[in-house]
């Protein structure tokens, strides 16, 4: 049904996987004191003798998780949020054996399966359709899939590899999207190599960066290769604008001043690479390239060189010649001009900490230290066993860097990273337990900053994202050359429309309001009005559950004082109900909240 | 198939756009005006209207296409344009209905994108200017010292891209890194003529490098003018005092966690400031011209309201991003530069009722303009580019700067027809803000390398 390189090999490894161990996959631990968890061995299957059962994991020493709290906090990094259940399931694996079981699970779906049948899996009433089929599909996996990791990483490749139906030409395609998500998930756990050659390589960043159908120069009409895709791997997806050492600071010359890694010359030679690639399909006639085949687009297939478009001129870029070629190219010759060509923005010495550290941003601190950069790094040049790019080495490195995992950083004033808006309602959904009877998410519209959360899946302004890696606000952080990505996002109108979103969102995710729509997603909060008569303990789980522990006395206080005077119930929702409301409205608002450390 | 929908998406707003341009000043704002004028009587004047004054900023995000935008229509340089545009000309018939008339101008002669014919009109009336091949420079140079390449050239860095000419315009600043923006600048030296909590510096583009000031912090307006935090606005379901000290604390250690305290904080009292000297919304019907039209609306709003905000001077900043044409360019752009026509004129419009037109400049920038050369169906990234300034105040129907030649390997030809700018950033700034009040001696703070270039000013505004 569709087929996408190395990704189907994963793939079916996931489905074997699954079918072999059940639902939950589970894996017995390297443990017994031998080694103790080295990173980048490859994928091994678990003894098949040994039962898949969590009593019969070995936790390494270290690698413990010490607390409820510190569970929740790594679940904040790596997932899209914690639950009392994942919470479990981490204390039990230990961090090494759970980010072992979540490269192995599969996604729940593919996004290209539930646009294509309209609905997922299962659906009686069939009936996603339009570009809210792919938002539906993203919020069923990021809200539902055991592949929590894979998620939270495809968050992390979307804004980093952007494409968007927002100022695009592929605005209401839900096909398009929802096979990029699939192609970013198939290579999270893959190698950085293959990533960037499928997103080099897909119809939907083709047709975002314009480079679908590019065409080689035209000596008669002086016409130029399009140089959109050229520059933008080059300064947004690989090396970056700034030559940039092991650690990710920038060089400097004799001078003293920052080193640019290309020049206009270089995204014209790169221009010229970037030619004669289009659609997928058995042939490359020119009825393909042109797209009036008549069969329907294959956004689910990598574009195909087309020898006939592909520039034969000299292709000069970071320092190394593609020479000159005589005739039109072959397929194999334009393949060949790619291949060199990202394999030297793969091979650059600057992608792994470019690359590293935005990683790093994605997932646990606005400014970590040049040291974490320089690990996270080194476990992209060399994942243990000589393999460069390993994405699971370089995330394993992100999320059990010594940095990422010291508690003694949550009181650093310098630490920590906004959780951005559309993570902040996860968080709420998956922490809540909010589900959907019939799996559909119909959660769009949240853009609106005034009353929503400035921001939505699938929905970034342009390719450089909602927010940039080095923004800086003005004040205090910038005085302190701090960054604070997320803040480019963050001010007065987008910080009032999240309170009142938050109003909206937590009373009305209800099943009291329901108000019979079949596909409401409603959270249940049974179990946290249960605790309510207490509202000291209502506080303390929920402080575990949504900040990691990390709730301020003074935050403590005035919600606590807020729970206490609400002492009565009310026509529609009990004195405890009332109370989990309150506590969870300003607990979301609080800046330790918001603040992930 | 998708194709056909967007195609027809854009027909339709097209020929809504075009019926919306029809219609001229809507009846909505002579109401909206009577009802401005009904406010102000009744309240008190803590800052005298005739000395206010106003600029805009029309930020075009992802650089606009600079030749299309305005293009040579006399047979020869529209033949040279043509050779290097191939499939992105704009035909000499397609451009006749939107020529323009500059006076005291002796280059080629132009018109404006068929898109742009409101603003063709104020153009000619003599309520608009274009001001040519505007761009970030270190200092002037030739084709000559271009040619010679760097380092022996001093240009900015990362020429041609997005993020950092965006960041140079921006700051006015292009061989530096620098905190704070030339707008930004421009209002710390003229805060003080403003009797007001609210800053001068308002946003509806969101967080922006140009109004960010030594002092001054930009406040950003929703399209809908003051929208409180309802729960601290009406206590129903949450305790308000918890909620207030939650968000606004002054007690906390973490940078970001403190910032976020400061946005709330301006966040509640700027609502409150601006709620009770706005008019309301009902009495402004929509702007055409999608989410600018939106944003211009309030601009609008708030310039209605300078008198019982007491500011004497407002800088705003409004955005109007996807200008990013490597493909579709002539489809594309001409949504875009519609979107901009009506949006502009119905804000022009609005401010003749209010009586503000002399007071009000409103004025555009881009990253870039982009290359002459094609790229098949569309342009890649540039370097100077053309902009408009309207308003009463503006001495119009002029091109200022130097007209460049429009043709491949002419005198500003970078390479593909990137043009080298001829005309400074910071002479263009210079001129806008030494009409907003900047004195000469503060115009080098707020353009701190103003004096690399020869021209202070432009002249293309009255005293």
């Amino acid at each position: 049904m569709r087929s996408q390189g190395t990704g189907d090999v994963h793939h079916a490894t996931f489905k074997r996987w699954a079918s072999a161990f059940g639902v939950s996959v589970m894996l017995a631990a390297c443990g017994g004191g031998g080694g103790g968890g080295g990173g980048g061995e490859p994928d091994k299957l678990p003894p098949s003798e040994s039962p898949a059962r969590e009593q019969a994991f070995v936790i390494a020493p270290g690698d413990q998780v010490a607390s409820d709290a510190h569970a929740a906090r790594f679940l904040t990094q790596a997932t899209y949020g914690a639950t009392p259940t994942s919470i479990k399931k981490l204390n039990a694996l230990g961090y090494s054996n759970w980010l072992q079981e979540q490269f192995l699970t599969p996604p729940l779906d593919s996004h290209w399966d539930y646009v294509a049948r309209k609905g997922p899996a299962g659906c009686t009433v069939c009936d996603s359709i339009y570009i809210n089929a792919a938002m539906e599909s993203f919020w069923l996996q990021a809200l539902q899939g055991q592949d929590q990791l894979r998620q939270r990483t495809v968050l992390a490749l979307s804004e980093l590899f952007v494409v968007s139906t927002v100022n695009s030409s592929v605005s209401i395609q839900p096909d398009a999207h929802a096979a990029y998500l699939d192609m970013l998930g198939q290579h999270a756990f893959g190698n950085f190599r293959d990533l960037l050659e499928g997103v080099t390589r897909h119809p939907t960043m083709a047709h975002y960066l314009s480079h679908l159908r590019n065409q080689k120069e035209d000596p008669i009409t002086g016409r130029t290769p399009d140089e959109n895709y050229a520059r933008e791997v080059m300064q947004l997806f690989t090396i970056g604008l700034w030559q940039l050492d092991d650690k990710g600071r920038r060089l400097k010359d004799a001078k003293g001043q920052d080193i640019p890694t290309y020049d206009l010359a270089d995204v014209m030679g790169m221009a010229r690479v970037m030619t004669g690639l289009s659609w997928g399909g058995p042939d490359d006639k020119d009825a393909r390239w042109s797209g009036w085949t008549g069969e329907p687009a294959a956004w689910n297939q990598p574009l195909q060189m087309y020898g006939k478009f592909h520039s034969q001129g000299e292709k000069k870029f970071l320092k190394m010649t593609i020479p000159a070629r005589s005739g039109v190219a072959t397929k194999a010759q334009a393949d060949e001009d790619l291949k060199v060509a990202l394999d030297a923005l793969f091979n650059h010495p600057n992608t792994p900490a470019f690359i590293g550290k935005q990683l790093i941003k994605r997932f646990v601190a606005s400014n970590p230290s040049d040291d974490y950069v320089g690990r996270v790094a080194q476990a992209f040049r060399d994942n243990g066993n000589g393999v460069r790019g390993d994405m699971k080495a370089i995330l394993r490195a992100v999320l059990m860097d010594p940095e990422a995992r010291d508690a003694n950083k949550i009181s650093d004033p310098t630490w920590g990273k906004l959780r951005e808006p559309m993570v902040r309602f996860a968080n709420f959904l998956r922490a809540f337990g909010a589900v959907s009877p019939t799996n559909k998410y119909r959660i769009w519209n949240l853009e609106d900053p005034i009353s929503s959360l400035g921001q939505n899946p699938l929905r970034a302004p342009s390719v450089f994202n909602w927010f940039q890696p080095e923004y800086s606000p003005a004040g205090e952080l910038g005085d302190a050359q701090l960054t604070s990505p997320e803040m480019q996002i963050t001010h007065e109108t987008t910080l009032t429309g999240y309170n009142n979103f938050l109003d909206m969102t937590i009373q009305r995710t209800t099943e009291r309001f329901r108000f019979g729509r079949v596909d409401a997603y409603v959270v249940d909060y049974a179990p946290w009005i249960a605790m309510a008569a207490q509202p000291d303990k209502l506080l303390d789980q929920l402080d575990t559950l949504l900040m990691n522990g990390q709730l301020s006395a003074e935050t403590r206080r005035d919600v606590l004082q807020a729970l206490n005077s609400i002492t009565r119930n009310y026509l529609d929702i009990s004195r405890d109900e009332a109370r989990v409301h309150m506590a969870i409205r300003l607990l979301m608002a609080s800046p330790e909240y918001i603040v992930q450390k | 198939m998708s194709r056909i929908h967007t195609h027809a998406d854009r027909r339709s707003f097209l020929a809504h756009s075009a019926r919306l341009a029809t219609l001229g000043a809507s009846p909505f704002a002579t109401s909206f005006a009577t009802n401005l004028a009904l406010m102000g009587g009744a309240m008190a004047q803590s800052v005298p209207t005739g000395e206010y004054r106003a600029l805009v900023c029309v930020y075009l995000g992802g650089g606009n296409d600079n030749a299309n935008t305005v293009v040579p229509v006399s047979a020869t340089e529209h033949a040279h344009y043509a050779s290097a545009r191939g499939a992105l000309t704009l035909s000499v018939a397609q451009l006749e209905a939107t020529r323009i008339s500059p006076l005291g101008y002796s280059g080629p002669a132009l018109a404006l994108h068929p898109s742009l014919s409101k603003l063709r009109e104020r153009f000619n009336k003599g309520q608009a200017a274009v001001v040519a091949n505007v761009g970030v420079l270190n200092r002037a140079i030739s084709k000559a010292e271009w040619n010679n390449g760097r380092p022996k050239v001093d240009v900015p860095y990362q020429l041609f891209s997005h993020s950092d000419q965006s960041r140079e315009w921006q700051t006015g600043v292009a061989d530096a890194q620098v905190p704070t923006g030339w707008l930004g600048r421009a209002g710390d030296a003229l805060q003080a003529l403003n009797a007001s909590k609210v800053s001068i510096c308002m946003s509806l583009g969101g967080n922006n490098a140009i109004q960010v000031g030594k002092d001054v912090v930009q406040y950003q307006i929703t399209t809908k003018g003051p929208v409180p935090i309802n729960a601290l606005a009406s206590p129903y379901g949450v305790n308000t005092p918890a909620l207030r000290n939650v968000l606004t604390s002054e007690t906390r250690v973490n940078l970001m966690e403190r910032e976020l305290t400061r946005i709330a904080r301006r966040a509640i009292t700027n609502e409150a400031l601006i709620r009770d000297a706005i008019v309301p919304t009902s009495t402004l019907a929509e702007f055409p011209g999608g989410g600018l039209g939106a944003q211009l609306r309030m601009v609008a709003r708030m310039i209605a309201a300078q008198s019982t905000l007491g500011h004497a001077r407002q800088i705003f900043y409004v955005s109007h991003g996807g200008y990013d044409f490597h493909a579709d360019l002539l489809e594309n752009q001409a949504t875009k530069l519609a979107e901009l026509d009506v949006a502009l004129e119905q804000f022009q419009l609005q401010m003749a009722l209010l009586g503000m037109s002399e007071k009000v400049t409103t004025f555009t920038m881009s990253e870039f303009g982009r290359a002459l050369q094609s790229n098949g169906a569309g342009s890649d990234h540039g370097w100077g580019g053309h902009h408009f300034v309207l308003g009463g105040a503006v001495k119009g129907q002029q091109v200022y700067g130097q007209w460049p030649e429009v043709k491949l390997k002419g005198p500003e030809d970078a390479g593909n027809g990137r043009l080298i700018p001829t005309t400074a950033v910071d002479s263009y700034a210079a001129t806008l803000a030494t009409w907003l009040g900047v004195k000469a001696d503060a115009l080098d703070t707020v353009l701190p390398r103003l004096n690399r270039f020869a021209t202070r000013n432009l002249g293309f505004m009255n005293a």
